[in-house]
């Protein structure tokens, strides 16, 4: 496909995703957070539903070889990363999904989130460096590097490479389990709307 | 899922009121399509999103603008994302948007610093600014997006930030966020909506990261709101 051709995917995508982000209210953080501060399982059920979606149909076309999975390596760069994102997107209130739909809705604060979200990348980007940063040299190739820190690469493609079992078969595993953590939450949920009616 | 099949049966309807150009059986599929979602929903426990009722008054009326005049329910949204998502999987990749957010910071660096950037060996040897992004491009359609939504809802208002201990965590929680998705190279999005859902180890270790970070984000969160 042409280079214009994926960007237009991607707008069209995005746009569709803007739309019903700004129609449900769904966030990311409130996902976590509400579950976590006040017991509210809204976003929470939302997240499960539509990771369960993701799941079954990525590794149903993985099974045949189609689609672009992604390809990298996994560090504990990662754990560590995620966990200053976490912290970070609690105190800004918004992920960078809602950083983005909130900018649209005309939200300041989301602009200037976003402002120091791009601040914080170039600031990083500074600090890494081809032989300064341990992940680095090793993170493009595909190679575990355990000297890095780095835990190797896996998805469901190589998972069906290296056992022989369609990559489908993963799926409907981890998407069960997604569905059992979703029934999990409802009946959290109801036991929560008891108390509180009680 | 209500929302879209909702326009989709207004228009079946007002084509049936129309010149007569569809096919009885036409409409008679639609029906048959509808009436079997119905029953599938409930075996989805997503009671919530298709509601026979809701249909029929959306075929009466038969405007597409009732989209934005209530809110959807996130389990449905997520659900028509999760399908869109797998689409674009097949063509050009899976939903992200940390990488968008640092090719746009890269064109900007490069925009203001010009031929200095290359001495910065990340814009060099990992990611090169280059307009032709598609991930930029899908950010930038989820910001036109949420505002043409926003503007037809009606909720298109400047909102600031209301206290000087807000404006100092948002910037704080930017910076921590930048700072993070540049360590891990993975935003949530990639977490909870690629990574993990094409069943890469990086999807749990983002995610048991993720979660252990909003927990003390949440704590901390609730001792500034407290104190």
């Amino acid at each position: 496909m042409s280079i214009v051709g994926q960007c237009l995917v991607g707008f069209l995508f995005g746009a569709i995703v803007g739309v019903l982000v700004q129609r449900s209210r769904f966030c990311n953080v409130a996902a976590l957070r509400d579950a976590m501060l006040f017991k509210s399982y809204r976003n929470t059920k939302a997240l499960l539903a539509g990771m369960m979606v993701m799941t079954l149909g990525f590794t149903l076309f993985m099974s045949f070889g189609d689609g672009k999975p992604l390809r990298f390596d996994v560090g504990l760069n990662t754990l560590i990363g995620l966990f200053i994102f976490g912290v970070g997107m609690v105190l800004a209130g918004a992920c960078t999904v809602s950083t983005w739909v909130k900018a649209g809705e005309g939200n300041v604060g989301a602009v200037w989130a976003l402002l120091f979200t791009f601040i914080g990348m170039f600031l990083f980007s500074l600090v890494w460096s081809f032989t300064y940063w341990p992940p680095a040299p090793s993170t493009m190739t595909g190679e575990p590097n355990l000297a890095g820190l780095q835990l190797g690469l896996s998805n469901a493609a190589t998972l069906q490479e290296k056992f022989g079992v369609p990559a489908i078969v993963f799926g409907l595993i981890q998407a069960g389990v997604l569905y059992a953590i979703y029934r999990a939450v409802l009946r959290k949920e109801r036991q929560v709307a008891a108390e509180r009616g009680g | 899922m209500c929302q879209s099949l909702a326009i989709c049966n207004g228009l079946a309807g007002g084509r049936r009121a129309g010149a007569g150009s569809t096919k009885p059986t036409q409409v008679a599929v639609w029906t048959e399509v509808f009436a079997w979602t119905e029953k599938l929903a409930p075996a989805l426990h997503l009671t919530g999103c298709i509601r026979s009722k809701e249909l029929r008054t959306h075929a009466n009326h038969g405007d597409p603008m009732e989209l934005f005049k209530k809110t959807i329910d996130p389990v449905t949204a997520l659900i028509l994302i999760g399908i869109a998502n797998v689409f674009m999987f097949l063509v050009v990749g899976a939903w992200t948007v940390g990488g968008g957010e640092t090719m746009m910071t890269g064109l900007m660096a490069q925009a203001v610093l010009g031929e200095q950037l290359n001495r910065v060996p990340f814009w060099e040897l990992v990611f090169q600014p280059f307009i032709g992004d598609w991930r930029m491009y899908l950010s930038l359609g989820m910001l036109s997006g949420a505002f043409i939504a926003a503007v037809l809802s009606k909720e298109f208002y400047l909102r600031l930030p209301r206290s000087l201990s807000e404006w100092v965590m948002i910037t704080v929680g930017g910076l921590l966020m930048g700072i993070g998705i540049r360590l891990a190279f993975v935003c949530n999005v990639s977490t909870f909506f690629g990574l993990s859902n094409q069943m890469n180890l990086g999807g749990y270790l983002a995610i048991s990261g993720i979660i252990a970070g909003c927990y003390v984000g949440s704590m901390i969160y609730k001792r500034i709101l407290e104190g």
